[in-house]
């Protein structure tokens, strides 16, 4: 077990030099001079120098790269053109909010999907399994700002039940902390909840035709009872891979849903880069977010093997 | 479903072994898929309303009662209504105008993301599958692609490349060559261990001969459903790089910059929201269930244990 996690974390360091490469080679496919071109057509020449040099853009690829992999080693993500601080503490200050709304995105998702695949599996083929079912299709077709969007028609602007946007802080007010993320999390998780319903069942139903449960109900349990002390337990765990894997799109999801509902994430602070064309910013936030979907997927892949010991894992 | 691969991916999951590769032989003796396919009356449904969708924005330009582009001030916001079907926006656009020029750019952002993410992870994925020395470098560069969330590392590209669709193009398309490259790269790990396969070796066909004339003929089955898919992710992909500001020129009608403009008037003119944001579930719904129905015709397993046919 531990030599298996110490492998993973080694197989780590060619896909974190991947990474960091990628996002080095971000800013220099930008066509014609990079700081130009995020400076704008205001910018004087000197204050396109000065920018030049502040970056270490004149220096010739061969020292940038290896100097650009040096920083990041020591998680340095350089300076923001535009807010003038460097591009991590930027990143800490917005990041609060965007993780906890894919983690209430995650709950809801799982509260959600889970049972929902269940009891759709219990009645394959009846007509409850198919409105389950075209739920589930329907969450993964909705794009999730569409469904922040139609929410807020529903809870906000006709019924008034619930704020339409603003964040509060749960150590200022839990109450208005839950009330404020309720509906983003809300269309966050409900958007991605058909993944794990889908597979939820499917594999449910595959693993409900093994013998040790036609053994189970032989003895004389009730299918409910095999279902939920047997089967499931062997069928959540493909979910939980996939769910590792949407982990990215969860935060990329959550950082345009924030901006739906105007909450002070990452997403603010990418839709304002994207205006200014701030890069250092944009460059951070995409490998900060790499950074945790690598960690992520350790972290399910280890859990994966601890929680069923028959997969061991060999190579690759 | 936020933008990105987990759908496309999950969806291609779904049935964890490869499929497609029997299918050559068993399908013979059983229906040819498209009419298995078409035996549907939901899929019919779904084709006929895509292809709804394509002739509607490929004659935008003759059936647009107004141009998108230009503000009318004096019907601004007016709802739904004989002269303006779908009513109009804060500007006084007609939506029903903006919505079928802003299918354009979805249905040709949609369609270029997959033919290039196609081509090119075919290609990776059968090199990777095939030479196995090239394997672990090829699969270390696509998992570190995959690392980045898809959006978001589309935004960095069209942001440096700036606006239009062929950087989103680009941008999208090196998104989701990742995930095609790992389905063929599985397909061919299991397709070179074929009999037919030593066969053709043993008779002399070189390696490329034998990656297309056998490895990728038998991968294609599950190549179109991958695709069917990349489609419908691409285009919600694309609606959200619009929907933030980091697609297209902006001026540009496109459902993602018009659902931008929608919630802005969310409660004076719902309909300015709600009419490109139905559009867009429709279609991508639509794609959806045929890509889940092209999986269940073109594999001939599943016609004889459909426990994932949803809708029949």
């Amino acid at each position: 077990m531990i030599a298996y996690v110490l492998r993973r974390i080694l197989l780590l360091v060619p896909i974190a030099l991947v990474v960091g490469t990628v996002a080095f080679l971000l800013l220099h496919v930008i066509p014609g001079d990079p700081a130009a071109v995020m400076l704008g057509p205001e910018a004087t020449p000197e204050q396109v120098a000065a920018l030049r040099e502040r970056m270490g853009l004149d220096e010739p690829l061969a020292v940038q790269y290896p100097r650009w992999l040096a920083r990041l080693a020591r998680l340095d993500l350089g300076t923001s053109i535009f807010l003038d601080k460097p591009v991590t503490e930027a990143i800490r200050e917005r990041v609060g909010p965007t993780v906890q709304l894919a983690l209430y995105a995650l709950l809801i998702a799982v509260a959600v999907g889970v049972p929902a695949g269940v009891v759709a599996a219990l009645h394959q083929d009846r007509l409850l399994d198919r409105a389950l079912m075209l739920f589930a299709i329907s969450g993964t077709a909705i794009a999730d700002f569409f469904l922040a969007i139609l929410l807020i028609l529903l809870f906000s602007v006709t019924l008034r039940w619930l704020p339409s946007g603003g964040y509060v802080e749960f150590s200022v007010d839990p109450v208005g902390h839950f009330q404020s993320m309720l509906l983003p999390a809300m269309a966050l998780g409900l958007s991605i909840a058909g993944l794990p319903a889908r597979l939820v069942r499917s594999t449910l139903l595959e693993v409900l035709r093994e013998d040790y449960i036609r053994t189970a109900t032989a003895k004389g349990l009730d299918l409910e009872a095999v279902a939920f002390r047997h089967a499931l337990r062997n069928a959540l765990l493909p979910a939980v891979t996939v769910l590792g894997y949407a982990l990215g799109d969860l935060l990329g999801g959550a950082v345009v849903v924030e901006t739906v509902f105007g909450l002070p994430g990452m997403g603010q602070l990418v839709v304002n880069s994207i205006a200014r064309r701030d890069f250092p910013v944009i460059q951070g936030v995409v490998m900060v977010f790499a950074g945790i979907y690598l960690l992520c997927n350790l972290l399910v892949d280890v859990l994966y093997v601890y929680l069923d010991p028959r997969v061991r894992y060999a190579g690759g | 479903m936020p933008a990105g691969r987990a759908g496309a991916v999950a969806r291609a999951r779904l049935r964890s072994r490869p499929r497609g590769w029997r299918a050559t032989y068993v399908r013979d003796r059983r229906r040819a898929w498209y009419r298995v396919l078409l035996s549907s009356r939901v899929a019919i449904l779904a084709l006929a309303f895509l292809i709804g969708v394509v002739l509607t924005s490929v004659l935008a330009p003759l059936l647009a009662p107004a141009d998108p582009q230009v503000a009318n001030p004096a019907v601004r916001l007016r709802g739904p209504s004989a002269e303006h079907w779908l009513g109009t926006d804060d500007l006084g656009r007609d939506v029903l105008s903006r919505l079928l020029y802003g299918g354009r750019i979805s249905l040709l952002v949609g369609t270029c993301v997959t033919v290039v993410a196609v081509a090119v992870g075919a290609v990776l994925g059968l090199l990777a599958g095939y030479f196995t020395w090239l394997d672990g470098l090829l699969m270390r560069l696509l998992d570190g692609v995959m690392a980045f969330p898809g959006v978001l590392l589309a935004i960095a590209i069209v942001v440096g490349l700036g606006p239009g669709v062929d950087t989103v193009v680009i941008a999208l398309a090196l998104v989701y060559t990742p995930v095609v490259a790992r389905l063929i790269r599985s397909t061919t790990l299991v397709i070179k261990r074929m009999p037919y396969v030593e066969a053709a070796r043993c008779v002399g066909l070189s390696n490329g001969a034998i990656l297309w004339r056998y490895v990728l003929a038998n991968s294609v089955s599950p190549l179109i459903v991958q695709a069917t898919f990349i489609v419908a992710y691409a285009i919600l992909a694309e609606a959200s790089l619009s929907f933030l500001g980091a697609s297209v020129n902006p001026e540009v009608p496109t459902w993602g910059n018009m659902l931008r403009d929608g919630q802005r008037l969310l409660s004076r003119a719902w309909w300015v929201a709600l009419v490109p944001g139905t559009m867009l579930f429709l279609t991508v719904f639509a794609l959806n269930i045929l890509g889940d129905l092209l999986r269940d015709a073109l594999d001939p397993r599943s016609q004889e244990r459909r426990e994932d046919a949803v809708v029949k």
